[in-house]
């Protein structure tokens, strides 16, 4: 129900640093360790690259590599090892691209002191967390939203969502797919204490 | 980064399938599609996975269907504003002009539970309303019989709605409440029971389990404290009862408190543990209303009214002579 960080920490002992992971404990891992740090990634990679355009590539690249790594051997520390990655990927884009100096590239040690911070996702409770759901579903598309809200809440399957709305199922896809990413952007890549401001 | 696609391409495919595989319907063969996809490489994977975590964050508000109210909108309601801050879920529901529907399938009894500091407030279909304090669990039976709740452990305060018909249940270790139109608080310790009265009337029981079978009317002000098998009525005045209720806004009230007690109460919440350890120092008094998440702020205060010193630690707060 409640998410409950005691639980996560006893999850965290089961995955040793330093091991290797199957497929499942990987994803779990990722979910756990990694996601929560989106909002922080993209705030690194958005003021260290010129083209915005391409800054959802660059997060799933540095994700890809991380996770390349970490099925081989699981980093003690998740964010630096993410900040690492992500540092040394905008370095191999400029030396391939030619397009930014080097020097653009924030030293990742002087991110130092943001990173040691504790990620807001770990003390989430849920109060907080439906705020942020409902902020989030909010300032969705309406159609997307509406596809969404029948699905989660109302129980809805997706033909039935397709009756209900008038549309095609097609369309209902669309919606639906186009809903969940923009949650994703929203629930991970977005800070929550800066989403409170005006 | 992977063969063949680029990752914005890869993100659409990932979101098909995330929409696919929680909206629509879903067969082994659908499965071994998806695995097949996710097996190409990682890049699919990690794409996918970031979703499918966005759709189980959504369960939460799934999770909320047995509580919504049965008739909206919910602005008609008294107290809505207030009650309904963390259930914000049920407001875009009202915003979308949704009717709520009666969910009847789930044979489980639901089980919501708080954290450590975490509090919550569960809205009943009748209008009920029952908010959880810290590291409680409180089940409800599932279906018609929506008014039979077992509270496991912690604190709850309840608003209930009367129905003669069906009488609203708070099972709670060998006793049970029962209400007859009334607001309650009850709280569950390792071996201490309370019950407290605000308003209303509510019989306490003993269930089959107890060794002591009794049965009280309670009347408003009256406090039942159960311990080790021994029963005790008691009253309160009303403002003793309601500064109990502190902890719904975030605050703990003391009143002619003990140091120690109040040391316990702090430390129900988590944060950094208080540690009284003078004994001299945990007899003293103290006043007055306090943040609950800040109990640097409590011992603050305690040092600058009793000059006692202040040991802060990475987890936990001294008070020594």
């Amino acid at each position: 129900m409640a998410e409950s960080t005691d639980i996560k920490r006893k999850d965290a002992g089961c995955i040793r640093p330093g091991a290797a992971m199957n497929t499942s404990d990987l994803e779990t891992w990722f979910v756990r360790e990694v996601l929560p740090l989106e909002a922080a990634l993209m705030q690194f990679l958005q003021h260290n690259w010129r083209n915005q355009s391409d800054i959802a590539d660059l997060r799933q690249d540095v994700y890809e590599r991380v996770c390349l790594a970490a099925q081989e051997q699981l980093p003690d520390n998740a964010k630096a090892f993410v900040f690492r990655t992500a540092r040394n990927l905008l370095v191999d884009r400029i030396r391939r691209e030619h397009v930014v100096p080097i020097e653009a590239v924030e030293d990742v040690d002087a991110l130092s002191v943001a990173m040691e911070e504790p990620g807001p996702e770990r003390a989430v409770i849920a109060r907080d967390e439906l705020r942020r759901l409902q902020s989030a579903l909010d300032r969705l598309p309406p159609r997307a939203r509406e596809a969404i809200v029948l699905g989660r809440i109302e129980g809805l399957q997706g033909n039935e969502i397709a009756l209900r709305m008038g549309i095609t199922e097609g369309v209902v896809s669309r919606h639906l797919a186009s809903g969940i990413s923009a949650l994703a952007d929203m629930l991970y890549g977005e800070d929550a204490q800066s989403r409170r401001k005006p | 980064m992977s063969e063949g696609f680029s990752q914005t391409e890869i993100a659409a495919q990932a979101a098909e399938w995330a929409q696919r595989r929680h909206f629509w319907q879903w067969s082994d063969s659908d499965q071994v599609e998806l695995d097949a996809w996710l097996a190409q490489s990682m890049a699919h994977r990690v794409a996918y996975w970031r979703l499918n975590a966005t759709v189980q964050r959504t369960e939460r508000l799934t999770a909320l269907k047995p509580s919504l109210p049965e008739r909206l909108p919910i602005w008609q309601r008294p107290g809505w504003l207030i009650t309904f801050r963390s259930v914000a879920a049920l407001v875009l529901l009202a915003a979308l002009g949704m009717a709520a529907r009666e969910y009847l399938s789930a044979p489980a009894p639901q089980v919501f539970a708080t954290t450590v500091g975490g509090r919550e407030v569960i809205r009943l279909k009748d209008g009920s309303q029952i908010e959880l304090n810290t590291d409680t669990v409180l089940k409800i039976a599932a279906g018609t019989a929506a008014r039979d709740v077992t509270l496991e452990k912690g604190e709850a305060y309840f608003q209930i709605h009367h129905d003669g018909a069906h009488p609203f249940r708070v099972n709670v270790g060998t006793h049970r409440v029962i209400d007859l139109g009334t607001r309650f608080l009850i709280r569950k310790d390792e071996n201490t029971l309370e019950v407290s009265l605000i308003e209303g009337r509510a019989r306490f029981d003993a269930t089959a389990q107890s060794a002591h079978p009794s049965s009280i009317d309670m009347k408003p002000g009256d406090v039942v404290m159960a311990e080790n098998g021994r029963i005790n009525l008691t009253r309160k005045p009303e403002h003793a009862i309601v500064s109990q209720l502190g902890w719904r806004t975030g605050v703990v009230v003391f009143d002619s408190t003990r140091l120690s007690d109040a040391a316990a109460e702090f430390n129900r919440y988590g944060g950094k543990k208080l540690v009284i350890a003078d004994p001299e120092a945990a007899k003293l008094k103290i006043e007055g209303t306090f943040q609950l998440n800040n109990v640097e702020a409590f011992a603050d205060a305690i040092q600058v009214a009793f000059g006692l010193r202040v040991d802060t630690r990475s987890d936990e707060i001294r008070i020594t002579h």
